[in-house]
């Protein structure tokens, strides 16, 4: 699904990630975990297409194709979506509107037919139930003046109905109270499959106790250190990631 | 070359006028008020040719221009009332609107009472030009009590026929509470030099009312300048809404004097300038009695060389307590080239009053357009739907009904972003 090989990223002329090489396979939910600053972010946007990033070297394989000669909206049509760590506020534009006019671009880009408003509609409140979110939320502005849960909630909306074949979750659970964080998880799982890849970036173990994951890996200074099952975030939790800096600066 | 009526007094003002211009010749870039607007484009141009005696127009364009949802049309061609081409069947009896010149031949003295008595033409010069100049313009008398239900349309069309210049003079009377929505539709042939010199007087009788939205889409080689001014009675308003798309260099003024306990007035506008256009909005409110209250809206977006000002002035005179004036004036740029100049100013002789005003320039915000990206809209919708998001702002006090509507459809068909609005509609 996800190939990373000797990823090197420079952000305004300042190395962020210095050789980070990562594999996710088809259905696997893979956790990363790393300190603040340690570049996580960088990657959730390196993979989706943000500008402002140069990547001095090394390569992304997205289903065996070249990742970094996408757009950002090419890559989201062919799969990839960010759940972004902050999700932004877009007065006048409605959040119905936005989405029927992003699920319509992936599913032509698919080869299917546009939605109409009408199933449009019905989809994405059904959808919106799944998320527990309140149905007065889809004829809103984007996300404006949405409290942190209705953000997050609308970033797995928003992911459900754009169906990726890879998610990366930046922070999605942070700032959640555990209602939310319950219906964030629920809704996240009901997405996991055989077809499905998911990065899910986070610094707390709670949320992997929803999320179960298949693999943990720690991003620590622009490079994964080490990973492991999930039993690895556990110990994070427990011992922090200082044990882990002589293997970084190795 | 006038077809007025010779009466001595209005011989008097023209010349007058005519005196006046002379004095003071065309505005300079020197002159605060003038500072952004290139009236260079007019030195030469000999502004008080005679134009055609009638022009000719078809049924056909008329068509083309009228808006959705007004039930009535009054047209001008090359600044001369069309009776043939208008439409006035449905104004309710006793509401006056149609030509000034048949009204100064009808009842000069009613016209007399209005003409040049809210916009004189002391220390105007493009004002007085018009006062020298003008043939015909639009006459509005509403009598007290009435309400005209519904929008009427005014179309000023020049054809190509027209001479250098043409200045429409146009008076509106409403009485107390009387209450009308007019639509003003600039026109004119694309690549041709032609100047319109505008004035439009406002007397708005005591809780009178008048919305006007004008629509400025002249030819592109057109220069424009149209001043509109009024004097307000007590608890009187006033909404004007200036959509500026068209012309070369295309300038709108609006003075409001709020002379009398609340009275208010709403002066909006959208300018989308692309190309070389020279859009200007200049307006100033006088606050001159307590508990007035003025709010205004200008929103530009502006495009590859063009240049979009607003200079707006807020006068809080003495005596004028409790007043409540807001001004707001937004940039959106599109391009490294483009320009916003934005001078809202405030000058106050009273305590005891609300004022703000606050501008802004800027760019497309990179992270929004970003994040409609991630989600698989193209570039150019992303691009579509956050100009119009920005648009919207200041569209949003056009009000309601099918014509608002229409000129929002205008204002996205030229943004690009047509297709957006319609899917918007349709989730709305
Ligand atoms: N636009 C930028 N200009 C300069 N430095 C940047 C920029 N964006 C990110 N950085 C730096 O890159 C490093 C990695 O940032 P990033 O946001 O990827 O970290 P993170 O692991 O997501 O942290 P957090 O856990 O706080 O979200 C930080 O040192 C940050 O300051
Ligand atoms: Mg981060």
């Amino acid at each position: 699904m996800l190939s990373i090989n000797d990823l090197h990223v420079s952000v305004a002329g300042k190395p962020i990630l210095k050789g980070l090489t990562l594999e996710v396979v088809p259905g696997e939910v893979a956790a990363i975990m790393g300190p603040n600053g340690s570049g996580k972010s960088t990657l959730a946007h390196v993979l989706s297409g943000k500008a402002g990033y140069e990547v001095t070297s090394g390569s992304i394989l997205f289903k065996g194709q070249d990742l970094l000669a996408l757009e950002a909206h090419e890559r989201a049509r062919e799969g990839v979506f960010l759940a972004f760590q902050y999700p932004v506020e877009i007065p006048g534009v409605s959040n119905a509107y936005f989405l029927r006019a992003a699920v319509n671009a992936v599913r032509v880009h698919r080869g299917l037919e546009e939605l109409d408003a009408v199933a449009f509609l019905k989809e994405m409140r059904e959808q919106m139930k799944r998320v527990k979110m309140d149905p007065k939320l889809a004829k809103r502005e984007v996300n404006a003046g949405f409290s942190g849960g209705e953000k997050k909630r609308n970033e797995i909306l928003q992911m459900a109905m754009l169906d990726p074949s890879l998610a990366v979750l930046d922070e999605t659970d942070s700032g959640l109270d555990i209602d939310a964080l319950k219906a964030v998880s629920d809704g996240v799982n009901a997405l996991r499959g055989p077809n499905r890849s998911m990065l899910v970036i986070t610094h707390y173990q709670r949320l992997l106790s929803y999320i179960v994951p298949d693999k943990v890996h720690v991003l620590l200074d622009g490079r994964i250190v080490t990973s492991g099952g999930k039993e690895l975030a556990l110990e994070l939790e427990e011992r922090g990631y200082d044990w882990l800096r002589g293997d970084a600066a190795a | 070359m006038s077809r007025l009526t010779t009466a001595p007094w209005l011989g008097a003002l023209k010349a007058e006028g005519r005196a006046r211009f002379e004095a003071l010749g065309l505005p300079s870039t020197k002159a605060e008020a003038w500072r952004y607007f290139p009236t260079r484009a007019l030195r030469g141009v000999d502004l008080g040719a005679a134009g055609p005696e009638a022009s000719a127009l078809d049924a056909d364009h008329i068509a083309a221009l009228r808006l959705p949802g007004t039930i009535a049309c009054a047209v001008f061609v090359d600044g001369r009332f069309s009776a043939e081409r208008s439409d006035l069947a449905a104004l309710p009896a006793g509401v006056t609107i149609g030509s000034l010149a048949a009204a100064l031949a009808a009842d000069p003295e009613r016209v007399r009472a209005h003409l040049g008595a809210v916009a004189p033409s002391e220390g105007a010069a493009m004002v007085a030009a018009n006062e020298a100049w003008f043939d015909d313009g639009l006459w509005v008398d509403v009598p007290a009590n009435a309400a005209v239900e519904g929008p009427v349309e005014v179309l000023f069309v020049t054809t190509e026929a027209a001479g250098p210049a043409t200045h429409p003079r146009n008076v509106l009377v409403l009485g107390r509470s009387a209450e009308l929505t007019l639509v003003f539709g600039w026109s004119g042939p694309a690549g041709r030099a032609y100047a319109t010199n505008a004035v439009t007087e406002i007397a708005l009788g005591d809780n009178a009312t008048l919305r006007l939205a004008n629509v400025e889409d002249e030819g592109d080689g057109a220069t424009h300048v149209h001043h509109l001014q009024a004097r307000q009675g007590r608890d009187s308003t006033l909404k004007t809404f200036s959509l500026s798309l068209g012309g070369e260099a295309a300038r709108t003024s609006v003075r409001a004097e709020l002379g009398a306990p609340g009275a208010s007035c709403h002066l909006d506008g959208l300018y989308l300038a692309g190309g070389k256009q020279r859009l200007d909005h200049y307006t100033e409110v006088d606050h001159q009695a307590p508990h007035t209250q003025s709010r205004q809206y200008y929103g530009g977006v502006i495009d590859d060389r063009a240049v979009g000002n607003y200079i707006g002035l807020v006068f809080i005179r003495e005596g004028a307590s409790k007043t409540d004036a807001q001004q707001l004036n937004k940039n959106l740029l599109l391009a490294p080239t483009a320009t916003a100049n934005a001078k809202p100013s405030l000058e106050i002789d009273h305590d005891d009053v609300k004022a703000s005003h606050g501008t802004t320039v800027g760019q497309l915000d990179e992270k929004s357009l970003f994040y409609l990206l991630s989600r698989g809209i193209s570039p150019e919708d992303a691009r579509g739907i956050l100009i119009l998001a920005f648009a919207q702002d200041a569209l949003a006090r056009l009000g309601e009904g099918a014509h608002a509507q229409a000129l929002v459809h205008r204002v996205a068909a030229k943004l690009g972003a047509e297709a957006v609005l319609e899917a918007e509609e349709i989730m709305a």
